[in-house]
C-alpha cells in the first residue's frame, strides 16, 4: 500500500469515526399524541386499598420534657387550664463599683427592682384587665417537687404585681418587685426564686429560653442613687449532682394546676396541656411493600371534638418519624429519638380541635421509605402538636381500640410491579 | 502498515460499538412488537434496497456468498434514520442511530472463506411520552407517562462459504440470537403532592439459535441463481435467568437472480420469506406477528471514474412486510434506494454510501411513517 493510499485510508477512517460519533449524538424529536394508539403496552392498573394497618397505637403524656420548650404558657382559664411559672435567680449580684471606680462595695440598698418577662405576642389571650402576681417561692424543702413549690404562692410571699390587659401587651412585661425583700436576699446572699401567676382569667406566652439561656431577667439599681445603671441578673440555679440540661431546665419552668383530662380508652390525643403525643405502628401487607410502588399513602384518622381551651383555633399536627429499631421498646424513648417529619418529607396538617370526622394525613413520602427499611425498624409514625407546651389546643382521634369504622386506617394506592419488557 | 491499520480499525470499532442513544419517539409503527427488522444488509446492499443480499459477501444472509473471497475484509457501517410519523393529523419526527453490521471475512484457502458478523436482527429502541388519565378511588387523575425502551436482538453469525468451482458456491452458518430489552417507565401525576411518581423498569434477555444454508449456481452466461434458508431453533425470553416465554427463531428463505453479463453492471432481483409468526409465543398476550414476503430489485452500474477507479452507482426498489403490527393490522413498507461505491486506496479499502426512502403504512389504519435511511459503510482489506 503506497503512502498516498495509507493517507487516504486514515482520512477515511477519521471521517467515518467522526460521522458515527456525531450521528450518535444527534437525537431529536418533535411530537404530540400518536401514543397510546401506537404504543400498546402491558398497562398494570392502579390498585386502591383502605385497611386497618395499625398494630399498635398509644398516647403518651407530659410533654414537652422540662426545659425543652422555649416558651412557657401562663394561663388562668377557668374550668380548663391554670398554670404558673417559676424563675430561678440563684446568683444575685451583691456588689457594685461606686462612681465607676476600681473599688467595689457591697450592695446595701437597691431601687427600681423589676422582673422583666419577654413575651410571645401570638400567645396572649384576654381583653379584660388581669393581675400578674410574683411570689417568693424559695424554699429549703424539696424545691423540685412541684406541689411544694406550688404551695408557696401565698400572700405573705408576694413580691410584687402588675395589672394589664393581655391583648394589649407588647413584647415584654415588667413586674415591679419589692426592693426591701430583694435587697434582703442580696444582703443575705440568698436565692431569688420568683413564681408568677395570673390572678384573673387571661393568658400569656412567656419566652422562657433564648440562645440556650433563660430569657427572663431581674433588674435593679445597686444604690438608691438612680444615676447608676441598673444591674441585670439572668436566670441561674444550682442543683447538686445535676446535669447541665437539668440545671437549665429548672431555671424557668411551669406548674400545671389544671390541664387536659387523661385520654379515655379508645382515644389518641395530640396536644393538650401538658401535651400528649400519639404513636402508631403499622403493618403493611408484603404484596404492597415488596412488590409494588406506592403512589398514594394517607393515614385516615377519625377525629372527635375536643372542648379543651382553644377548640376553634386552627392548629398544626406535626409528624414525627421514629428511627429506632425494635431493640428499643420503651415508647417514650422511641419518641425522644424520633425525627421531625420534615426530614422524611411528611408535612404538617392543619386541623381544628373542635371539629369531627375523618381527617387525612398524607404519609406518601414516609410510606415509600418503608420497603427499603431494615425489617428491624418498625414502620411507625407519631404526632405532636405544634407549639407543644406553649398552646393548650388538643386533637382527639379514635384509636385502634375504638369501634370498627372509627379506627385509624391507611389508604394506599399502589401499582404492582410487573415485567412489562416483553411487547 | 498492518499494525497501523489495525489500530485505526480498532478506533473505528470503538466508535461503532459505543452504545448509541436510541430514538426518541412519540409513537412509531416500525418499532412495534419486538422492533424493526433492520435487515442487516451492507451499505452496498442497502443501495439496492436489499436486492443484492443473496450474493453480497458482507451481508450475512446467504453464507455461500463468502465462497471464493480471497482477501481479509473488515466491514463496518453506520445507519442513521430520520423518521416522520403521521397519525391523526399529528406529525412527529425523530432521529435514531444504528450500527447495524460488523463483519469480518477471513479467507481460508481452496476457495473457502470464514465470515464472522454481528448484526441487528430486531431493533427496539424508542421513547414515548403520553398524557392520560387513571381512575383512582373513583377520581380521574391526570398522568404523564414516559416510557423508555432500549433493546435489540442481535444476530451473531459464524459462517463458511466454499467456492466449489466457477459455477457453484455453497455455504453454511450458525447463528446465535441474543439481546435484551430494558424498559423504563415513569409515571408522574399532575397532583404531585398527593401522588408519588412511579418509576419502574423491566429487563428481559433473549437467547436463540439458528442454522442456515445457502448456495449459488451459475445458470447461464452472466446469470446466476442464489438461494438460502435459515432454520430457526428455539428462541426464549428470560427474566432473571428464568425462561419466561419460548418460541422459535423465524425461518427464512431467500432466493435471487443476478445478471452481470454486461461489463461493469450487476442487476438482481430477489425475494425473501420470513416466518415471523414463529415468534408469536415470545411476547405477551397483546403481541402479534405476521409472516413477511419481501421483494427487491436493484442494479449497480459503473459510473464516472474517480482517481483512476470507477464510481459504482446503485439503485433499487423493495416492498417489504414488517412483522409486527397492532391487533392484526399489518405494517407494509416500500423502499426506494440509491447509493454509490467509491474505491479508495485502490483495492485496499472502499467507501459505500446509500440513501433509502422508506414509506410505511399500517394496513387498514391511518398511521403512516416515512423515513430517510442513510448508510455509510467502509470495507478495509488489509
Amino acid at each position: 500500500m503506497s503512502r498516498s493510499h495509507r493517507r487516504a485510508l486514515r482520512t477515511l477512517l477519521l471521517v467515518m469515526a467522526t460521522a458515527v460519533s456525531v450521528g450518535a449524538c444527534t437525537e431529536s424529536f418533535e411530537g404530540g399524541g400518536a401514543c397510546p394508539a401506537l404504543c400498546p403496552s402491558q398497562a398494570e392498573a392502579f390498585r386502591d386499598t383502605t385497611f386497618e394497618a395499625v398494630v399498635l397505637d398509644s398516647t403518651l403524656g407530659d410533654y414537652p420534657s422540662l426545659g425543652l420548650s422555649s416558651t412557657l404558657l401562663l394561663a388562668n382559664r377557668p374550668d380548663t387550664l391554670a398554670t404558673r411559672g417559676v424563675f430561678r435567680f440563684d446568683a444575685l449580684v451583691s456588689v457594685f463599683a461606686p462612681n465607676r471606680g476600681i473599688t467595689v462595695d457591697s450592695i446595701t440598698a437597691i431601687d427600681s427592682v423589676w422582673l422583666r418577662l419577654p413575651l410571645d405576642p401570638t400567645g396572649r389571650r384576654g381583653g379584660a384587665r388581669v393581675t400578674l402576681e410574683a411570689f417568693d417561692v424559695d424554699t429549703t424543702q424539696s424545691d423540685s417537687v412541684r406541689a411544694v413549690v406550688g404551695s408557696l404562692f401565698r400572700p405573705d410571699r408576694l413580691l410584687g404585681s402588675v395589672s394589664f390587659i393581655p391583648d394589649s401587651t407588647g413584647d415584654s412585661l415588667r413586674v415591679p418587685l419589692s426592693a426591701t425583700k430583694v435587697v434582703a436576699k442580696i444582703r443575705a446572699s440568698a436565692r431569688l426564686r420568683i413564681g408568677v401567676r395570673l390572678s384573673s382569667p387571661g393568658q400569656l406566652r412567656i419566652v422562657a429560653f433564648q440562645l440556650g439561656a433563660g430569657a427572663p431577667i431581674v433588674q435593679y439599681d445597686p444604690s438608691t442613687d438612680t444615676t447608676y445603671a441598673p444591674l441585670t441578673v439572668s436566670t441561674s440555679t444550682v442543683i447538686a449532682n445535676a446535669t447541665t440540661d437539668i440545671t437549665l431546665a429548672y431555671q424557668a419552668y411551669g406548674i400545671v394546676d389544671r390541664g387536659s383530662t387523661v385520654p379515655e380508652r379508645g382515644t389518641l390525643v395530640v396536644g393538650g396541656f401538658p401535651a400528649y403525643r400519639s404513636y402508631l405502628r403499622f403493618n403493611l401487607p408484603t404484596r404492597i411493600t415488596d412488590s409494588s410502588t406506592i403512589v398514594r399513602a394517607e393515614l385516615l384518622l377519625t377525629q372527635h371534638p375536643s372542648r379543651f381551651t382553644n377548640a376553634r383555633d386552627t392548629v398544626a399536627i406535626v409528624p414525627l418519624v421514629p428511627t429506632t429499631t425494635d431493640a428499643v421498646s420503651d415508647l417514650r424513648r422511641i419518641l425522644d429519638l424520633s425525627a421531625e417529619g420534615t426530614f422524611a418529607r411528611v408535612d404538617t396538617t392543619r386541623m381544628v380541635p373542635g371539629d369531627s370526622g375523618v381527617r387525612t394525613i398524607n404519609v406518601l413520602a414516609l410510606a415509600r421509605t418503608w420497603p427499603s427499611l431494615p425489617i428491624s425498624v418498625p414502620r411507625a409514625l407519631a404526632f405532636r402538636i405544634s407549639l407543644e407546651g406553649a398552646q393548650p389546643a388538643e386533637l382527639r382521634f379514635f384509636s385502634s381500640e375504638a369501634p370498627a369504622g372509627l379506627r385509624p386506617r391507611l389508604r394506599i394506592t399502589y401499582l404492582p410491579r410487573a415485567e412489562f419488557a416483553l411487547p | 502498515m498492518i499494525r497501523r491499520t489495525t489500530r485505526a480499525m480498532g478506533a473505528l470499532l470503538f466508535f461503532a460499538v459505543v452504545p448509541l442513544p436510541a430514538a426518541s419517539a412519540q409513537g412509531t409503527i416500525s418499532m412495534l412488537g419486538f422492533g424493526y427488522p433492520v435487515g442487516s444488509g451492507s451499505t452496498r446492499v442497502n443501495g439496492t434496497a436489499g436486492a443484492f443480499a443473496e450474493f453480497d459477501a458482507l451481508t450475512p444472509s446467504n453464507p455461500a456468498s463468502l465462497g471464493g473471497v480471497m482477501r481479509t475484509v473488515i466491514g463496518v457501517q453506520a445507519e442513521p434514520e430520520l423518521r416522520t410519523l403521521t397519525f391523526g393529523g399529528v406529525s412527529e419526527r425523530n432521529t435514531l442511530q444504528r450500527v447495524p453490521l460488523l463483519m469480518l471475512v477471513l479467507p481460508a484457502g481452496r476457495g473457502v472463506a470464514i465470515g464472522l458478523s454481528g448484526t441487528s436482527f430486531l431493533d427496539r429502541s424508542y421513547s414515548t411520552i403520553t398524557t392520560g388519565n387513571v381512575l383512582i378511588d373513583g377520581n380521574t387523575v391526570t398522568t404523564n407517562d414516559v416510557t423508555d425502551v432500549r433493546g435489540a436482538i442481535g444476530d451473531l453469525r459464524a459462517a463458511a462459504g466454499w467456492r466449489v468451482n466457477t459455477r457453484l458456491r455453497l455455504g453454511v452458518a450458525g447463528h446465535l440470537f441474543t439481546g435484551e430489552h430494558i424498559v423504563a417507565r415513569e409515571r408522574t401525576f399532575a397532583d404531585s403532592l398527593q401522588f408519588g411518581t412511579v418509576l419502574d423498569s423491566s429487563r428481559v434477555t433473549f437467547f436463540g439459535t439458528a442454522l442456515s444454508l445457502g448456495g449459488e449456481v451459475a445458470i447461464g452466461k452472466g446469470l446466476a441463481a442464489m438461494a438460502s434458508f435459515r432454520k430457526g431453533n428455539g428462541l426464549d425470553s428470560r427474566i432473571r435467568d428464568t425462561v419466561r416465554t419460548a418460541a422459535n427463531v423465524p425461518d427464512r428463505f431467500g432466493a435471487g437472480l443476478r445478471y452481470d453479463g454486461i461489463a461493469g453492471s450487476v442487476f438482481a432481483v430477489s425475494m425473501e420469506q420470513v416466518g415471523w409468526s414463529k415468534m408469536s409465543g415470545l411476547g405477551s398476550d397483546q403481541f402479534t406477528s405476521n409472516d413477511a414476503m419481501n421483494y427487491r430489485a436493484g442494479a449497480e452500474v459503473s459510473g464516472p471514474r474517480l482517481r483512476g477507479s470507477a464510481l459504482l452507482i446503485r439503485a433499487g426498489f423493495a416492498r417489504n412486510d414488517l412483522p409486527f403490527g397492532i391487533v392484526m393490522q399489518r405494517v407494509r413498507e416500500t423502499r426506494l434506494s440509491a447509493g454509490i461505491g467509491l474505491p479508495i486506496a485502490r483495492d485496499d479499502a472502499s467507501l459505500d454510501l446509500s440513501i433509502q426512502r422508506a414509506n410505511r403504512t399500517l394496513v387498514g389504519g391511518t398511521a403512516k411513517e416515512a423515513a430517510w435511511l442513510l448508510g455509510i459503510g467502509i470495507q478495509v482489506r488489509p
